[in-house]
């Protein structure tokens, strides 16, 4: 059975949390950049 | 039913978009971390950044035209400049599904030969004697065999402290351990590059170089204080000699991570 501790969570959710941060920023950035592109490229 | 599918092709299907990039580039972030390519990713982005404004918002035609030829370079550019990191995440790739086997046939094996080389690292930390012994696992070391000596012997306490002895013509490079058999001695490792690691010694960075572009386990004695390190997955720890045989199987053992 699989069992999910909350602070095991907790710790690796903390554990490099800017570096999460800066890839979860750079990939929604990045999503929306593509999704804008390929708007255009169907208008 | 229109409404899950709705709900799946509106909002699902676009944050697991959104959360399989995040995981890419979390873990490319992660591999350059505290190295040199850091510096120039920030640049590149700074120059992503110039070359959006001048474009989209400023409509620069000659600096957009300038730095659009040079994306259609940067591709090349790239691939030279991250040449080592390219070289880490295939290879790993690699190594984690050609060792499907090996994880499950390594599992509570007990490796006989470790204990040979962790008794030889506790007299030479004892008598203050260098040492760097490397242990192969799925990725392969020959490149670096080739710069040493090919010995290709049964592995023992008393042929380790004979290579590492400093009157020795070959104790002043790595030993590499190739399975289960004294492969190669007198190999030059590649050095650790990383800002953070300048205080070390020449023998520990060459150990942590190593450790951080293949998954070798690389055991070291200083020379000065005699600690043992061991060099794994790009970090390095001090070992206590009573632990070393535990973290040395600990380490051997397990699987190659992405």
């Amino acid at each position: 059975m699989i069992k999910f501790n909350l602070n095991t969570i907790k710790e690796s959710l903390k554990r490099n949390w800017k570096l999460k941060l800066i890839a979860l920023l750079l990939a929604v950035l990045f999503w929306f950049y593509v999704t804008s592109i390929s708007t255009e490229v169907m208008l | 039913m229109s409404l899950l599918s709705t709900i799946w092709s509106t909002w699902i299907v676009n944050i697991l978009d959104i959360l399989i990039v995040y995981y890419i580039f979390y873990r490319l972030l992660l591999i350059i971390k505290g190295t040199r390519s850091l510096q120039i990713v920030i640049g590149l982005l700074i120059l992503i950044f110039i070359t959006l404004i001048a474009k989209d918002i400023l409509h620069l035609q000659t600096v957009a035209w300038l730095l659009g030829k040079f994306w259609i370079g940067a591709v090349v550019i790239l691939a030279v400049v991250f040449n080592d990191e390219i070289r880490l995440v295939l290879a790993k790739l690699g190594a984690r599904f050609s060792t499907l086997h090996y994880s499950h046939s390594s599992k509570d094996k007990n490796f006989g030969f470790l204990s040979e080389i962790s008794e030889a690292s506790i007299e030479m930390s004892k008598a203050k004697i260098g040492g760097l012994i490397v242990l192969e696992k799925e990725m392969g070391l020959q490149n670096y065999s080739e710069t040493g000596i090919v010995i290709d012997a049964k592995i023992s306490q008393e042929l380790i402290l004979s290579i590492f002895n400093t009157k020795a013509p070959i104790h002043d490079g790595a030993i590499i351990i190739k399975d289960e058999r004294l492969h190669s001695a007198g190999c030059v490792l590649p050095l650790s590059s990383t800002i953070e690691n300048k205080h070390l010694g020449t023998r520990h960075r060459a150990g942590l170089g190593l450790s951080s572009i293949t998954d070798s386990v690389i055991v070291i004695v200083s020379e000065e204080n005699g600690n043992i390190s061991i060099a794994y997955e790009g970090k390095i720890e001090v070992i206590e000699p009573e632990k070393l045989l535990d973290k040395l199987n600990y380490c051997y053992s397990k699987k190659v991570e992405l």
